[in-house]
């Protein structure tokens, strides 16, 4: 019998430079115009930790682990929803 | 897997050439075993491609290593996480995102993408896995009406029981060292719904009754808008089975808890003499009453003393007899269906060590 499981995407740390040039946001990344959605922080290649699309824009999150909790925490319905983030 | 090849030994030096033929045939079995079984299959791969990348450095072999590694950790620590007839959280599939050149990565709403760390901060990759799949999958269609501190709580319990699963000492230490203290620390709300959260997972109500009881809540109130009524009936819920979880020997505690949305009542059979002394019709009755109460669902807790079937083997025999007779009496007087029992074991009140066992019955209605 097939289980139900959770597929949960994940991106390898030596990819992350061509995943942000396949979004089309490596221009963006490299002048420091992508923001963490919970903190404000700058995202760099080195501290970008996770990204998610909210009303067809992408939040991205660095790596503070009280970021990432209250960043994975917002996409289930919490109450502190995470408002910031780039169009794309 | 030593007492493995013990048990291979023992039997070839011990029985010649059927010893062989016995260990062939027992070896086989546990390949076959292992093939079948998608979470063991996983753990030996990851072993397999951990090697390769430790002699290659290849990325692809990383890239499996973790992948493997990760999926057969939690996956097999779920198991030991009954929820009810189910477990919990889900079981978990890592995917990677190809990156390259040409590529084009397609995020969907409300989907996460997470950066994982190289493979020797597999801790790490761990620890943020287990958090994102206990997030995702668990607590559905309740979160919404919980507030921060509390589901912080429930969230932190549930990974730390994931992780402790896991069975290695330097992840949990990892989790608790730089998440799990440090949130309870940054909170007094988050420290107060903690402590009361642990006590009832210690009692090994957390997941087998709170987490059923909201799992039932959420779809009791699925399409409703959250109101304060609705987190107080959770919060009061919490406050309940505190009280049962730190209840002293003798304290007289609520057995009941009705609200709108949520109507259960507890039989505790927690006084091994006490259920030896009278039988089980004090039970019943109390039983009797419960079912007059329109609960919807009625949990009978057994708390024995695990030191009985050590000293005293015909008296803890006795005292399982009956118990069995008190589910069997329960479901041929009453009209109620068994939704599951779980065994389990916990520590009580005074530190003593105790074998559980919780079942859940819901009554049919007329």
């Amino acid at each position: 019998m097939k289980r139900e499981s959770e597929i949960i995407r994940v991106i390898y740390h030596k990819d992350v430079t061509e995943f942000f040039k396949s979004l089309g946001l490596f221009d963006k990344l490299t002048s420091g115009e992508i923001l963490c959605s919970v903190c404000g922080e700058k995202i760099t290649i080195e501290n970008f930790r996770a990204v998610t699309r909210k009303s067809g824009k992408l939040l991205f999150c660095c790596n503070k682990d009280a970021c990432i909790q209250e960043f994975i925490s917002s996409l289930k319905g919490g109450k502190n929803d995470i408002v910031s983030g780039t169009d794309h | 897997m030593i007492s493995f090849l013990e048990l291979i030994i023992e039997l070839v030096t011990k029985y010649g050439v059927w010893g062989i033929i016995v260990s062939f045939v027992v070896i086989i079995i546990y390949l076959l075993r292992v093939i079948l079984d998608e979470d063991k299959s996983a753990a030996w791969r990851a072993r397999f491609y951990k090697a390769v990348y430790k002699i290659s450095g290849k990325s692809e072999a990383e890239k499996k290593y973790i992948e493997n590694d990760i999926s057969s950790r939690i996956n097999l620590a779920r198991r030991n996480m009954p929820f009810g007839k189910e477990y919990l959280p889900k079981a978990i599939k890592v995917q990677w995102v190809e990156g390259g050149e040409g590529k084009t990565a397609q995020i969907k709403e409300n989907e996460l993408l997470i950066r994982l760390d190289p493979a020797e901060s597999q801790e790490r990759n761990i620890v943020l896995l287990a958090n994102a799949l206990v997030k995702q999958t668990s607590l559905v269609g309740i979160r919404y009406i919980l507030e921060k501190p509390m589901e912080i709580s429930i969230d932190l319990n549930l990974v730390k029981n994931l992780l402790r699963e896991i069975g290695n000492k330097k992840i949990l230490d990892w989790y608790l060292r730089n998440e799990y203290i440090p949130t309870i620390d940054s909170s007094y709300e988050i420290k107060e719904w903690n402590g009361k959260i642990v006590e009832i997972d210690e009692k090994g109500l957390f997941t087998r009754l709170f987490l059923v009881e909201l799992d039932d809540y959420s779809k009791r109130v699925a399409g409703k808008t959250e109101t304060k009524e609705m987190f107080d009936e959770i919060a009061g819920l919490v406050e309940f089975l505190y009280k049962i979880s730190t209840k002293a020997y003798g304290q007289d505690v609520p057995l009941d808890y009705m609200t709108k949305n949520i109507k259960i009542g507890v039989i505790l059979v927690g006084e091994t003499s006490k259920i030896l002394l009278t039988g089980i019709e004090p039970y019943l009755k109390a039983f009797a009453y419960k079912t007059q109460q329109q609960l919807t669902s009625i949990y009978v807790i057994q708390w024995d003393k695990e030191f009985l079937g050590t000293t005293d083997p015909k008296i803890y025999k006795q005292f399982v007899e009956t118990t069995q007779k008190l589910d069997e009496k329960i479901l041929e007087k009453f009209r109620v269906q068994k939704d599951f029992e779980l065994k389990y074991t916990c520590t009580d009140a005074s530190g003593k060590k105790r074998k559980a066992k919780i079942s859940r019955y819901i009554p049919v209605s007329q």
